[in-house]
Parts: structure tokens; C-alpha cells; sequence
């Protein structure tokens, strides 16, 4: 586990009920959750989404509210890197019924040039 | 001691310890940590964390080390703790052999640092959260990304990794490349043909490696020893035996009368521009002054120039054969003037050079007389004294070796006569180690003359003493070749880019160092092509901008067959102040012999990886400007021997210029 100290701050968000929107949803954001979000954000604006992005690990870690801050890897279909894998980080929020992308993943951002 | 509890008191007795620090008998000069490589690996956990500074007289201020250590095997995140003595500022060496494997599992324990300059630039807010990053300066290794099937990185700086204490992103930040929570794993294989020699160790996140080198962020690599490219002959090996080897990291600490380490360092904090020097050089330090009120005020402050960390140490030799002295500029901004003061000679003594930039001169092919122009002015060269034909014959001495950030010399340094013939000493025989003070030009920075250690010459030890040591490295225009062969998988793996045309024969590429006129807070970099005849190629210029790391400014494929490409760069740079340029994963030669001009430079005898670029005379704001002849440019023209595909960096290697904005990106590629 990357982020003990998160993972303490939000045991103790949980035993205080500030957790109570994301028991409608899984317990931690995965793999598919976040490239569900992903997919959202990019509908909602194309500009700054790739096309190509796939996420290919998750590591979340609870910050305060049901949020998650995530360590993901990326692949990208169009790279002339070989196989390039993607690090960065992404903030994931509880909606009604799926994890919204908070932020990250931003064309842009120098992340994925 | 006492600086940071009681800041009063420290500023109250400061002239006082002033006058005691100088009279009291220099502390000797310690070797750094080393940590050796076993079995072709060295499996390191490297924490970049705030430690006490215990080597500066009168204060102790808190900087930012490598704390190195084996990785320990039950996964943890921290280092076994050092005794209160450990100098970790003072720096480490990793000891490697050509054909190892470095596997660096890099911690962010630093502190969170909100005072940044850069913390203020559109998106970059999340410096303050001081992410950090290595890059291993010198090395012709792979900068290579992650892969599913290895997710560890190779030499790059497009990566920067989190302490998680120091809060989350922030949404819609600028960021350079990939981002890691805590800690990122580097493996990084050392090929098996690569030099023997010196290199060093970094951080590189674009905005704040000025502050993290600044504090203290540091450590040197070492590959093979000594032996591998000096005294291969017999009787000179007999000599070297009897050589103690030094290794010493040249850094630099500004710290204010409070005790506190200034990481955004200020570069007149001394002197002012132009100012009017000191009297007399300082022992291991300068004294601050008052630039203005409230935190521009330094007075009762120092700027430490130390050596391992510790300010003017006495250096005893313990042979009469004299000393390897290795020697790396860590500091992020100061550029050395080095010299070996003789006080009873009243002039600077000689020293041979022994290698640059961590490449052993060649000295089948290096020419005294054209070793000044091969080095832009590093080395001031003349022929060593009393050497006899045969081996050495062209060993190069100096009596001063220019030091911009990042630069390595090895030197031997030996006691020797008012001929400068090598002379077994006498007891008493002394000399000053010190940096002459420097300008870098009207708009420049004014670096201090500081006296940088205290050299005892020892009697000991048998007369029979040779006049030079013979230097024999690899061939220097074999070593492009071996790298890109012993690298040709990591190449390949890289991928041809249909985008990546070679440069035509007879072309260069123009490399501009200039203001950035869209925002004057920026530096930046421009580039264009020039074809045989000296023209600008139509449609290739790009103005000066300050560096965008998602548009690689040059793509350059590598030869069929993944060979080296050797492209001729010229750099022009026109502005009033002096830079150096540095590109990484290679090492390149400076076409200043006009005999090779129209040929190979590889074969000047020297190769390096940073050089000097000469200020303009008069004043251009623009490329414009300079195309209307506003100011006089020096260009220094440089053959680069691509070998190593990925993606990298060239830049500016003194950190604040870099930092604000004097880099580029580049593109390495397979051939198709």
C-alpha cells in the first residue's frame, strides 16, 4: 500500500460517517471505474481527453469524503514507444451512481505528451 | 551550532566566531560514503530527506540529503538511521563497474517548499509540494519508460514522484511527465563498453532543481577506477600505487542570519553584480551583505563553499607522489575558477589533467595548444614539463580549470619545483586550493573568490617520482559505436517515428540561447536548421520560448541498423551573460580546432558533456535582433554522436536559468 497515511485518514472519515455517499458505490474506485470516469470526462469535453488512453492498473487510497487519490499506469494505442506505460495520478469522487474524475489525465497537463 | 535554536544570539556573536573560525586549525578533508556495487548490481533505496548540516562552522542548518542505503529486503521506506556524526550533506559515491545494473528505489521524504520562485508560474502551484526526481548526469544510458513488462524507468527526468505528507495535486496542474506517489523505482543498466570515469547524480524536476541541488541534493557515481585509464604502464603504476584518490563534491549553501538554509539562493547575496569584491578571499565562505530591506538584507549571513560539506578542510597528502583529485561541481548556480595557489611561489601551481566530464583525455590526440579551443575555454592548457617521449607526451597540465555547474576534471596534483618539474617535497610545502572569483558578464552573476582547502604536500615516500602519468581511456571515437551496440535492445524497443527525418549532409542545427519575449520572467531556447551554405532552412526557425516539455523541439533517427548519427549543432548564444549547454545520455566534442573543422571532431582528444557558452558582446533581445546585428555572438560549434534512442533533455546546466525556462526536448529514434 503507497499511501498508509491516506489509508489512516480515511478509516478514520469511514468510522465518522463522512463516507456515507460512496457506500452506493464499490468500496475503493478500480480499473474499470476509472476508465468508466474517464470515458465521462471525455465526453463532457473532448479537447482535453485522449482518444487512445487505457488504463491499465489502479492503486487508490481514501482522502476525505469518499474521495480517492490514485496511482494508475496508462497505455496509449498510438506511441512509438513500444508498450510506453503511463504513470500518473488522478482524484476520484463519489457520484450517484458512478466515480466522477476529479483530476488528472488532462490532455495537456504534460502527462501524456 | 547554535544558529537555528537561537537566532539572536547567532547574529550577536557572529563577528566574534567570524574571527575564531579563521584562526582555528582546519578540519581534515573526509571522504564520501560509499556504497559499491556487488555481483554487476547495486540495489540502492535512496531517500531524499531534510538532515542537519553539521560540518559548517557557527550554524546548522537544515538541508536536504540522499540518505543511501542497500534496499533493505523487508521493503521498508527508510534507511537505518546514521549516527549524529554521519555527514550525509557532505554526499555519497556509488561505486560501479561498466555491465552493471543500477536499481535506485527513489523516496520523497522532503519537505513541502511554498517558497519556490517557480511555485508562482500558471499551473505549476504543485512545486510547493517539492516532488522530486533523479537523473544520472554523464551516464550514456537509456532514458527509457515504463513497460508493462519492466514498470521501472530508465535515466529520464519525465517522471517525478510525491511525498503524499505534502498534500494532493492540485487539479490542472502543469506537469512535465508521469507522476508517482512516495517513491519510483529506477533500473538503469550501465552498458558494458562505457567509460571509466566520474559522473554524478541529481535531481531534475523542471522549476525546483535549483532549490533541491541547492539544498543539498547530490551524489557522485563513479564507473571502474582510476586504473582503467591512467598508468598502464608499469613504472607510472608503481607511482599511482602510492597515490591516495580523493573524491570531493564542490557545494554551495547560502545561509541566512537566522540558520536557515536559502534555497532560492540569492546570486549576489556575496557581491553584488559587478560590486566590488572583498579584500581577501574567504576561508570556506562568504560573508552575506545588505542588497536592501527585509529578506534581501544578508548581513550576518554566510555562502558556504564547501568540499564534502566542509568549509576549507585541510587536504594532507600522505605520499610524495601526490593525489587524484576527482572532483565534481555539484552546485546548482556557482561556477568555479580552480587553482592551486603556491604561496612560497607566489604564483598558481601546476596540475595535469587527467580527464573531463568523466572521459579520460586521449592523449594520443590531445594537443595542448588545442585543447583551450577544444574545451571552450575550460582548460587553459599548456605542455606538461620535464615529460619524457613515449608515454604522455601529450598529457595536458593547466594552472586553472573553469568549473560551470556540473562539470567533472580529475587532476593529479604533486608537489613541484619554480620549472614546474615534479620535485619530491620538502616538509612545509603548502598550497591554497581555491576558486578565483569570476564574472559572467554585464547581466551576469559575479561568483566569489574563496579559499576552497588547505593542501599539505607530504615528504614521505620514494624520490623516484615520474613527470607525467600516462592517460590512456577508450578510444574516444569508438565509444558511440560500443554504447549504441551494447544498448541496441533497449534501442529497439524504442520505435522508428515515420516524423523523424535525418538532418541532411552538410546541415546543422542552430541552437539559440535567449530571452523568452512572451514573457520576459522566462529564458528560453529557439532552434532553426542551416543548410550547407550557411542559410537558414525556410520554415524550421522556432523563437526563443521557454520549455514545453510536450513538444520535443528535435527528432533525430538513429543510422540503419540503429548505428550512431553524428550531427554538428551550432550554439549561439545572445544574451549579455554567459551559459553553458549540457545534453544528456551522450558526450560530444567541441569543434574548436579549425583542423577539424570540416571533419570529425571526435578525434580532439577530448570529449565532454557540458561547455561553456560566451556571452554576446552588446544587447539582443531577440533573434531579430541579432539577425540586424545588434550584438556580436560567439558561437561555439559542437559534434554530438547519437546513440541512444528515447527521449531527453538539452538545457542550460546552471539551475536557475534551466529552471526558468532554458531547456528543450528531444527525440531520439530507431531507424525505420
Amino acid at each position: 500500500m503507497h499511501l498508509a497515511r491516506f489509508a489512516v485518514a480515511g478509516m478514520a472519515a469511514l468510522a465518522s460517517g463522512a463516507e456515507a455517499d460512496a457506500a452506493l458505490l464499490p468500496g475503493v474506485p478500480d480499473v474499470p471505474a476509472i476508465q468508466a470516469a474517464y470515458a465521462d470526462a471525455k465526453g463532457e469535453n473532448a479537447d482535453r481527453h485522449l482518444d487512445d488512453l487505457t488504463v491499465h492498473s489502479a492503486d487508490c487510497s481514501p482522502i476525505d469524503a469518499g474521495r480517492f487519490y490514485c496511482q494508475i499506469s496508462y497505455l496509449r494505442a498510438r506511441d512509438d514507444a513500444a508498450e510506453h506505460l503511463y504513470f500518473t495520478v488522478v482524484t476520484m469522487e463519489p457520484g450517484p451512481d458512478r466515480w466522477i474524475l476529479k483530476s488528472g489525465l488532462c490532455r495537456g497537463d504534460g502527462a501524456a505528451p | 551550532m547554535f544558529g537555528s535554536a537561537f537566532p539572536w544570539a547567532a547574529a550577536l556573536f557572529a563577528p566574534l566566531l567570524a574571527m575564531a573560525t579563521t584562526a582555528v586549525r582546519a578540519d581534515p578533508l573526509p571522504e564520501p560514503r560509499v556504497v559499491a556495487s556487488t555481483g554487476g548490481v547495486l540495489d540502492i533505496l535512496m531517500v531524499a530527506r531534510p538532515a542537519p548540516i553539521r560540518t559548517f562552522p557557527f550554524f546548522e542548518p537544515t538541508g536536504w540529503v540522499y540518505d543511501i542505503c542497500p534496499r533493505p529486503a523487508d521493503g521498508s521506506l527508510s534507511c537505518p538511521p546514521k549516527g549524529v556524526a554521519a555527514n550525509l550533506y557532505g554526499g555519497t559515491r556509488l561505486a560501479l563497474q561498466p555491465g552493471d545494473l543500477l536499481k535506485v528505489r527513489l523516496v520523497n521524504a522532503l519537505p513541502r517548499n511554498p517558497d519556490a520562485e517557480h511555485v508562482q508560474d500558471p499551473g505549476h502551484g504543485y512545486l510547493a509540494l517539492n516532488p522530486t526526481n533523479i537523473h544520472t548526469h554523464g551516464l550514456e544510458v537509456s532514458p527509457r519508460f515504463p513497460t508493462v513488462d519492466n514498470p521501472t524507468y530508465g535515466d529520464t527526468v519525465f517522471v517525478m514522484t510525491l511525498n503524499p505528507k505534502n498534500g494532493p495535486l492540485p487539479p490542472d496542474a502543469a506537469l512535465h511527465g508521469d507522476v508517482r506517489i512516495r517513491y519510483t523505482d529506477y533500473r538503469i543498466a550501465i552498458p558494458k563498453s562505457h567509460p571509466s570515469g566520474l559522473f554524478w547524480l541529481h535531481p531534475h524536476v523542471h522549476g525546483i532543481a535549483m532549490n533541491q541541488i541547492a539544498s543539498g541534493l547530490a551524489a557522485i557515481i563513479t564507473i571502474g577506477d582510476v586504473e582503467d585509464y591512467v598508468c598502464k604502464d608499469a613504472a607510472c603504476a608503481v607511482a599511482l600505487g602510492r597515490m591516495s584518490i580523493r573524491h570531493m563534491l564542490l557545494k554551495d549553501a547560502q545561509v541566512t542570519k537566522g540558520g536557515k538554509l536559502k534555497n532560492q539562493q540569492d546570486l549576489e547575496f556575496c557581491q553584488k553584480r559587478n560590486g566590488p569584491a572583498p579584500e581577501a578571499p574567504g576561508r570556506g565562505f562568504c560573508k552575506g551583505i545588505n542588497l536592501g530591506a527585509g529578506d534581501a538584507n544578508y548581513i550576518g549571513g554566510r555562502w558556504y563553499f564547501s568540499l564534502n560539506g566542509v568549509p576549507y578542510p585541510a587536504i594532507a597528502m600522505k605520499n610524495a607522489a601526490g593525489e587524484i583529485w576527482r572532483i565534481t561541481n555539484t552546485s546548482a548556480n556557482a561556477t568555479y575558477n580552480l587553482q592551486l595557489w603556491n604561496p612560497k611561489q607566489k604564483r598558481n601551481m601546476l596540475f595535469q589533467v587527467l580527464s573531463l566530464d568523466g572521459i579520460a583525455v586521449d592523449a594520443a590526440n590531445a594537443e595542448p595548444s588545442a585543447a583551450a579551443a577544444s574545451t571552450a575555454g575550460r582548460v587553459q592548457a599548456e605542455p606538461c614539463p620535464g615529460s619524457p617521449s613515449g608515454i604522455g607526451h601529450k598529457a595536458l597540465c593547466a594552472r586553472s580549470i573553469l568549473m560551470m555547474p556540473s562539470s567533472r576534471v580529475e587532476l593529479w596534483v604533486v608537489d613541484r619545483d619554480a620549472n614546474d618539474k615534479v620535485v619530491k617535497a620538502k616538509a612545509g610545502d603548502r598550497a591554497v586550493f581555491r576558486t578565483a572569483g569570476i564574472n559572467t558578464g554585464p547581466l551576469g552573476d559575479t561568483w566569489p573568490a574563496i579559499d576552497l582547502g588547505a593542501v599539505g604536500f607530504s615528504a614521505a615516500g620514494s624520490a623516484n617520482l615520474p613527470q607525467v602519468l600516462d592517460v590512456a581511456g577508450s578510444p574516444h571515437a569508438e565509444i558511440p559505436a560500443r554504447v549504441a551496440a551494447d544498448l541496441a535492445s533497449a534501442n529497439a524497443k524504442i520505435g522508428a517515428n515515420a516524423d523523424c527525418k535525418p538532418l541532411p549532409a552538410g546541415h546543422l542545427r542552430r541552437i539559440f540561447y535567449g530571452l523568452d519575449v512572451t514573457n520576459t520572467k522566462f529564458a528560453g531556447l529557439g532552434y532553426e536548421e542551416i543548410d550547407s551554405e550557411g542559410r537558414p532552412v525556410p520554415g524550421t526557425f522556432r523563437d526563443v520560448r521557454a520549455f514545453d516539455p510536450s513538444i520535443p523541439t528535435v527528432c533525430v533517427p538513429l543510422a540503419p541498423g540503429n548505428k550512431p548519427v553524428t550531427e554538428r549543432w551550432q550554439l549561439v548564444n545572445i544574451t549579455p551573460l554567459d551559459h553553458n549547454f549540457h545534453i544528456h545520455q551522450m558526450k560530444f566534442a567541441v569543434v574548436g580546432d579549425p583542423k577539424v573543422e570540416n571533419g570529425s571532431a571526435a578525434t580532439n582528444g577530448i570529449l565532454v558533456d557540458n561547455v561553456p557558452l560566451p556571452r554576446a558582446d552588446g544587447i539582443c533581445i531577440t533573434v531579430a535582433d541579432w539577425r540586424r546585428h545588434k550584438c556580436t555572438v560567439h558561437p561555439v560549434k559542437v559534434d554530438l554522436p547519437f546513440a541512444i534512442a528515447g527521449d531527453f533533455v538539452y538545457h542550460c546546466h546552471i539551475m536557475f536559468h534551466e529552471d526558468g525556462g532554458m531547456m528543450a526536448r528531444i527525440r531520439v529514434r530507431a531507424s525505420r
